[in-house]
């Protein structure tokens, strides 16, 4: 099985603190979910592997503080990753407006140009809604951002928002070969988007 | 023809030839002549000359006789008449010589009948207590007897008696002078009791008129001999070392003045006690009743004599001159005593300054100070200076005093207003520049906490020593120009005797204890803080020729705090050091003795952590304590991580020992961080910010515990947090470390790299 694994990807999620970062995680990983989930303090990590596609890929997934006075290390993890998934909460259009913050120290701190982000809006499943759907892919457009909308609660799109990041990490060339010099990968016709979900790069 | 001319020639010769012979015929008749004449004339000639020869041999004989007679009858002449003179001459001689010899005998006899009598008439003035008289005498005997009476008085056995007998007198006399002097001036010092040393001194003169009168003589007499001055100096001790030295120097001195029976009586107790001055205003009082005492008593006698033609100086001029000098040296230091140290008290201290003044006028009229000594005038003229002087002394002692006090006494100072309200700042100046100011208010917001020091503990002395700084410059901007740039450098020179103070006194323990070198790094912080905005808070109200400003001393003191406390830092690094070697590097720890140890190094290591917690944490300001704390654990954690990846061989049992051991420390490390008090601390947080090798730390105990696949995972190809920490060599040398050579291993290990 582990033979084979195409590629080990790093994937960062971030985002407000309580918009459900550790959850989405949790349950893409153990599909678990906790109401009480605690904060989260520094970092935490994760490992996946993934079929997409008939690829296989094992993520290693940073899930990181939101909270202002439990971030550590800022830079540390930004380091050398692939793909960003940057949570927002619909019911908060607090955590919407945040947005551009998360985005420019991303911009600040990748090591890779050509990152791939992904905008979650999150929590889709609760009742006070603040933040429209489109709102959230007007944003994502204008930042070239893949985007959906999920809930960790119900499972709704958590499992889409992983893999729709991986694939297009793994569509765009240059940036994972590099890490596994020798082995190239080309797929022609698997670069439609799926259906759950709208790309918007206009590249 | 020719013979013609021959004829008439020859008959001419033969005419000529008869001339000349005619002519020659003449002249032997007259040769013959010539010849009778001068055998006449020589023949008269010879024949004269012997009888005149003869008269005149004749006569010069007898004027030979003549002359020998007269010379006989000289000689005879001299001869008798000199021996008779010198005779005549030899008998005045004598006569004279005796006639001298007898006046000189008179002379003496007369001079050695008047000493005699003088002498006579000393010892009887001196028997009538006519001492003035006594004295004349005896000096008139001493000048009489200086003088040398003849040639060689040794010779005079008389004069030499006398001499001594003019001695005995004089020094008798001088005896009986001192003794009456001593019963006219009377000093009595007694200790009341040995043990206490109490002493009374009482001084005692006789005031009738007969005792002045002697006294009176007595000094005159004493003058006389020159020994006054001396006398007055020895008296003027006297009353210096019994009366006035304690009347001055010590408070609980007791005097009573009688003018009735002219008595001092002073009660003190002696003794090498510390000089506890008298109040100028009583010493002042008690000093003039003393003086005009003596002076109704005693000074005034000699007065009389000042009308001579040569101006004596009186008694009190004698006194005076003997001890005035060192009297207003005591009466100085005893104003120096009264100056007050603040403003309030200097209001009042003016009586005291015209006081003096009067004193001193009254002094210079009695003559017991010069007009031209002004010393207690420009002293007292000088107050401002003084009292400075004073003040600045008192506020350096009090630091002083301060700052060798225990320093371990603290006092917690939290972030508003740690001395309480502070004086304001003068008002705006510059309106401009305010205007400014708020325009840069309102651009950007700082925090309100920027310019607050963090809570903390600090000295109660180093509090008070701030409170003694704000207090002086509050003095100083309310006094004289003078005085307030002597307070403003009292207080600058305070804080640079609290660099050099402080770390000398308290070196020892400033090492040796973790907590004072915590307090003193709070301490100079405390001070730094306040020295930044010190200066600022005065400026406007101090001279404007000095800079007001204590920011030089900033850095300073600073660095001081910074240094004693890293210096701590550095000692407790190296305790944890030598306890961490215990672990002899953690080999082999499933062995039991090895494992013993090495836990026990791992808990002398924590036990150590949680001393420093106890008396840091309550101690130092959060932030800090974290950071030592945090710093210390990085090297401890560092040091084990460092032993443990290079072991070449773990066994299961080895790992699950050492993640134990290494549990130990990563339990207890989150309670160093915890503090009760503190919102918003999360020891997590607290330990990953503070201790930068505590992921590494948490890696290595994963490591321990893992199996090979989750140490992959944890690697993901480069990807995961084990990368962040460790490097490829390191995992594998763990990986080789801990796991039996198999394939899954070989595989695992291609993959890292």
């Amino acid at each position: 099985m582990e033979q084979d694994v195409l590629t080990t990807l790093k994937i960062l999620i971030i985002g407000e603190s309580g918009v459900g970062k550790s959850s989405l995680l949790l349950r893409f990983t153990d599909d678990t979910f906790d109401p009480e989930q605690a904060a989260t303090i520094g970092v935490d990590f994760k490992v996946k592997t993934l079929q997409v596609e008939g690829n296989r890929a094992k993520l290693a997934i940073w899930d990181t503080a939101g909270q202002e006075r439990f971030r550590t290390l800022t830079p540390s993890y930004y380091r050398g990753a692939q793909g960003v998934i940057l949570v927002y909460d619909v019911s908060s259009r607090q955590s919407f407006s945040k947005l551009e913050t998360w985005l420019s120290e991303l911009e600040t701190f990748s090591t890779k140009h050509d990152i791939i982000k992904m905008l979650v809006g999150n929590k889709i499943d609760m009742d006070k809604r603040e933040v429209s759907k489109e709102d959230g892919l007007k944003f994502a457009r204008k930042h070239h951002m893949l985007f959906i909308e999920a809930s960790a609660k119900t499972k709704e799109g958590v499992q889409c928002a992983f893999e729709e990041l991986v694939e297009k990490i793994i569509q765009t060339p240059g940036l994972w070969e590099s890490d596994r010099r020798g082995l190239t990968l080309e797929r022609d016709g698997n670069t439609q988007p799926a259906a759950c979900g709208g790309y918007c790069s206009i590249i | 023809m020719a013979s013609f001319v021959t004829e008439v020639l020859s008959s001419a010769g033969k005419l000529e030839t008869q001339e000349i012979q005619g002519k020659i015929e003449v002249l032997n008749k007259k040769l013959t002549d010539m010849k009778m004449q001068v055998h006449d004339s020589i023949h008269q000639q010879y024949v004269n000359f012997l009888p005149r020869l003869k008269t005149a041999q004749t006569l010069s004989d007898n004027v030979g006789s003549l002359s020998k007679e007269m010379t006989e009858v000289a000689d005879k002449i001299e001869n008798e008449i000199k021996s008779q003179l010198n005779m005549s001459t030899g008998v005045f001689q004598t006569l004279n010589t005796q006639y001298q010899e007898a006046s000189e005998v008179l002379v003496v006899l007369d001079k050695i009948v008047q000493i005699q009598n003088t002498l006579e008439s000393a010892t009887l003035a001196n028997k009538s207590k006519d001492f003035a008289k006594a004295a004349e005498a005896l000096l008139e005997i001493q000048v009489s007897l200086s003088k040398p009476i003849t040639e060689d008085d040794s010779e005079i056995k008389i004069l030499s008696a006398l001499h001594e007998e003019s001695c005995v007198q004089k020094e008798k006399f001088l005896f009986d002078l001192g003794d009456q002097w001593k019963e006219l001036i009377v000093w009595d010092v007694s200790k009341v009791s040995e043990k206490t040393g109490e002493i009374i001194c009482k001084l005692k003169l006789e005031k009738d008129a007969d005792s002045l009168e002697s006294l009176r003589g007595i000094v005159i007499a004493m003058h006389k001999f020159g020994i006054l001055e001396s006398k007055m100096k020895h008296f003027g001790n006297q009353l210096l070392t019994y009366i006035l030295n304690p009347l001055i120097t010590d408070s609980d001195c007791q005097v009573a003045i009688s003018p009735n029976s002219s008595t001092i009586q002073v009660r003190y107790i002696s003794g090498n006690k510390q000089s506890t001055y008298q109040n100028p205003k009583e010493v002042f009082s008690n000093f003039g009743n003393i003086l005009h005492l003596l002076n109704d008593c005693f000074l005034k006698l000699f007065n009389v004599d000042t009308g001579g033609k040569q101006r004596y100086p009186s008694l009190m001029e004698l006194l005076g001159g003997a001890i005035s000098s060192k009297v207003l040296e005591l009466i100085k230091e005893c104003l120096k005593a009264a100056i007050p140290t603040n403003n309030s008290e200097l209001e009042s201290f003016k009586d005291i300054v015209l006081m003096t003044d009067t004193v001193h006028c009254k002094w210079v009229e009695i003559h017991f100070i010069p007009p031209s000594n002004n010393v207690l005038v420009d002293f007292i003229q000088n107050i401002n200076v003084l009292f400075a002087n004073k003040k600045c002394q008192a506020i350096l002692e009090r630091a002083r005093k301060l700052m060798t006090t225990e320093i371990h006494n603290t006092v917690k100072v939290s972030s508003d207003r740690p001395l309480g309200e502070l004086p304001p700042l003068g008002p705006d100046s510059g309106g401009g520049k305010k205007k400014r100011k708020l325009d840069l208010a309102n651009e950007v917001h700082l925090s309100s906490n920027t310019f607050r020091l963090p809570e903390c503990h600090i000295s109660v002395c180093v509090q008070e020593l701030m409170n003694v700084a704000y207090d002086t410059l509050t003095e100083a901007t309310e006094s004289s120009e003078q005085c307030a740039i002597q307070l403003f450098f009292a207080v600058r020179n305070m804080f640079e005797l609290f660099c050099s103070v402080i770390p000398t006194f308290h070196r020892d323990s400033l090492l040796k204890f973790p907590q004072l070198s915590a307090i003193f790094h709070n301490n100079c912080m405390f001070i730094a803080h306040h020295l930044m905005t010190l200066g600022h808070q005065f400026s406007k109200n101090l001279p404007t020729n000095i800079s007001s400003t204590f920011v030089d001393l900033v850095p300073k003191v600073r660095k001081l705090g910074a240094e004693h406390f890293l210096q701590q830092l550095a000692q407790q690094k190296k305790i944890m050091t030598v306890y961490l070697e215990g672990a002899k590097g953690f080999v082999n720890v499933s062995d039991e003795q090895v494992y013993f140890d090495a836990e026990k190094s791992i808990k002398q290591t924590l036990f150590q952590f949680q001393h420093l917690q106890k008396v840091w944490q309550e101690v130092l300001p959060g932030s800090i304590y974290r950071k030592a704390v945090g710093t210390l654990m990085n090297g401890v954690i560092s040091d084990i991580v460092a032993s443990i990846v290079i072991l070449e061989d773990i066994s299961s049992d080895d790992a699950k020992h050492l993640g134990s051991l290494l549990t130990l420390i990563q339990d207890k490390a989150g309670g160093l961080f915890e503090a009760s008090d503190e919102e918003g601390i999360n020891v997590k947080v607290e330990l990953q910010r503070n201790v930068p090798k505590w992921l590494r730390f948490g890696e290595l105990i994963s490591i321990l515990n893992a199996s090979l696949l989750e140490i992959a995972d944890r690697w993901a190809d480069g990807k995961g947090p084990l990368a962040n920490e460790f490097s490829a060599t390191e995992v594998k040398q763990m990986i080789r470390a801990l796991f039996q050579n198999t394939e899954r291993r070989a595989n695992i290990l291609t993959k890292i790299k």
